[in-house]
């Protein structure tokens, strides 16, 4: 008789990381063709080929980064450039920025992104950072400023934070800031200068229902992150009583309006389902999620941010670690705690809408500039605060 | 021989900032402008080297419980006097150092020289020490001051602390479009230090590797 031995896991999925990584790929450059689309019609080839010059830099300087990286350490650099799948990184990150954002910042967020966020926690799968996320709060910080003079006007977040504290109250009001960018129908179907590949909110979600079908993100992030948003919006427009709008009522068309705005289903889709980054049990991504999306409703109306998505994404990421940790062991004999912990963060969310209604003023009056401003970061962040 | 590879140790091997992390905050804070970086490190030198040799000279008197107290009191009558000097004779530097000054009291090095050195070494070793310490402290807010400056102003500018009108040295290194903002933010600061403490590191471990192996050979 003969008895085999193997390690397990003895299931092995069909799928191997480069399957994945290459459908990932292959959904984020449809985001992209959509966007080069329609900057090509809108605007003309020449935005086009700049949104590709873009993504062309950012490329390369992955490329750079990882082969230096791969020489400094003495491995093989065809096979550590395989197993890395930088380029994931340089595409996302790519489409988080504006096309106006000058290709030297793109570069400098990447290195950035690529050897900060990345290469010096170890490589692919150490990182405890999205590192796409990362680049993206490097352009935050540092290039507010620094665009080229494509297309100036203000995005849809900038707009709404600064001008209507994202709590547009009458039909009126929305009317005013839906009209400078086309309405509810372009703001969900992506037909504004916004973010590269962050305003084609169906396309997104098109192109992520195929890609959780596959197998490839987990469902479970971005139902709860969107979801959960959604619910908690839902709550504020009823707190802070907003107005119906043309018939819709108010907890129908303010979540909409959450959600068709920013990068939240980007992110939700593409940068909080991060395999490396976000916990490995189902428990543990409902939690994450949840947790993301009750930072990115705090962050999108009580703090100075334009947008919530980005730095929801990159403080859950350092929770990830104690989630997993103490959602370790037999699922079933945990699930009590589980659901206490569900529940802990539903009245937290509950919490947070009703601070976020009760203490933001509702704009119910039109404001005698209708220009779009862009957002200024207050002077207070960029001072020294340590002691 | 012993006393100059004391001197010596503080400089790179032993570096208060990148070797044996002390003092980090202020580190952090005034490393804005070479300028800054430079006057922050010549107070340290002044203080470090004084309270090293008082503490020194008394380390006899001294008793032991009250130690530590008696080593803040001189530190801070130090400070205090430094402080009232850079006032009176180098205002702006005074502005642009703001409490970091005062703060120097607790800066570790300060302390942390006094417990491990001055209160075991005599006098003139204990003063070589402290100048070593301070060089070492001076070196590494002016390395990361430059890198700091250069890459988030692009202009490299030292002027007198004595009189800010005589400007010493004023290059534009990289032009106003490719400058990083972000290493004037705390960001900067923290990713700065954390790569001259790598590089630190990875000398030390060559230099350790390379002592091995010349011990294996005899």
């Amino acid at each position: 008789m003969k008895f085999n031995f193997h390690v397990s896991p003895n299931i092995k999925g069909k799928q191997s990381t480069q399957n994945i990584m290459r459908d990932l790929t292959i959904g984020l450059l449809v985001i992209f063709v959509c966007a080069c689309i329609y900057y090509a019609s809108a605007y003309g080839m020449r935005y086009c080929m700049q949104a590709v010059l873009l993504l062309a830099c950012s490329l390369i300087t992955t490329l750079v980064c990882e082969v230096i990286y791969a020489k400094a350490t003495k491995q093989p650099i065809k096979p550590f450039l395989a197993h890395s799948f930088g380029w994931v990184t340089s595409i996302i990150l790519t489409m988080m920025c504006q096309i106006t954002i000058t290709p030297y910042a793109l570069i400098i967020a990447t290195v950035f992104a690529i050897v900060i966020g990345r290469l010096l926690f170890g490589g692919f799968g150490q990182n405890i950072f999205n590192p796409a996320a990362v680049g993206g709060a490097v352009i935050f910080a540092a290039f507010a400023g620094a665009t080229t003079d494509l297309v100036t006007s203000a995005t849809p977040t900038t707009t709404i934070a600064s001008e209507f504290h994202w709590l547009p109250a009458t039909p009126e009001v929305l009317d005013s800031f839906l009209e400078q960018f086309g309405g509810f129908s372009s703001l969900a179907l992506g037909t504004y200068a916004g973010a590269i590949g962050e305003t084609f909110t169906i396309a997104i979600l098109l192109v992520g229902i195929v890609l959780a079908l596959r197998h490839v993100i987990d469902w479970r992030i971005p139902v709860v992150y969107l979801g959960a948003i959604a619910i908690m919006t839902a709550v504020i427009a009823l707190i802070a009583g907003l107005e119906p709008y043309h018939g819709v009522p108010a907890f129908l068309w303010y979540p909409a309006l959450h959600l068709v705005t920013g990068g939240v289903v980007f992110g939700g889709v593409f940068m909080l389902t991060d395999p490396v980054t976000n916990p490995t049990s189902a428990a543990g991504r409902v939690l994450f999620a949840l947790g993301a999306a009750i930072l990115t409703v705090l962050l999108r109306m009580k703090a100075n941010l334009p947008e919530g998505c980005l730095y929801s994404i990159l403080l859950m990421n350092m929770f990830t670690p104690m989630i997993e940790s103490s959602l370790d062991g037999n699922q079933l004999k945990i699930a009590k705690k589980v659901y206490i912990a569900f529940a802990c963060f539903c009245v937290l969310a509950l919490g947070v809408s009703l601070f976020a209604a009760k203490t933001i003023e509702p704009v119910t009056t039109l404001r005698t500039s209708s220009s779009a401003t862009a957002y200024v970061v207050p002077e207070v962040m960029n001072e020294e605060v340590f002691l | 021989m012993n006393r100059f590879e004391n001197f010596k140790a503080g400089l790179i091997k032993d570096n208060p900032v990148f070797s044996l992390y002390l003092g980090i905050c202020s580190t952090l804070a005034i490393t804005t402008t070479v300028n800054n970086a430079i006057g922050m490190g010549a107070a340290v030198i002044m203080v470090l080297i004084m309270s090293n040799v008082i503490i020194s000279a008394i380390r006899k008197i001294v008793p032991d419980e009250i130690r530590i107290p008696v080593y803040i009191v001189i530190i801070a009558t130090l400070v205090k006097i430094i402080q009232m000097l850079i006032e009176a004779y180098a205002p702006a530097l005074n502005t642009s150092l703001g409490v970091f000054i005062p703060l120097i009291v607790v800066n570790c090095i300060i302390l942390g020289r006094a417990e491990a050195f001055a209160s075991k070494h005599g006098i003139a070793d204990s003063a070589l020490d402290g100048l070593g310490m301070g060089l070492g402290y001076t070196l590494a807010v002016v390395a990361m001051s430059f890198i700091r400056e250069v890459l988030a102003t692009g202009v490299l500018n030292i002027v007198n602390p004595f009189n800010e009108a005589q400007v010493w040295i004023n290059v534009t290194l990289i032009p106003e479009a490719y400058t990083i903002p972000l290493f004037n933010s705390p960001v900067g600061a923290f990713v700065t230090f954390a790569f001259l403490a790598a590089v630190i590191g990875a000398y030390k471990k060559h230099a350790d590797e390379k002592a091995a192996k010349a011990e294996e050979v005899k």
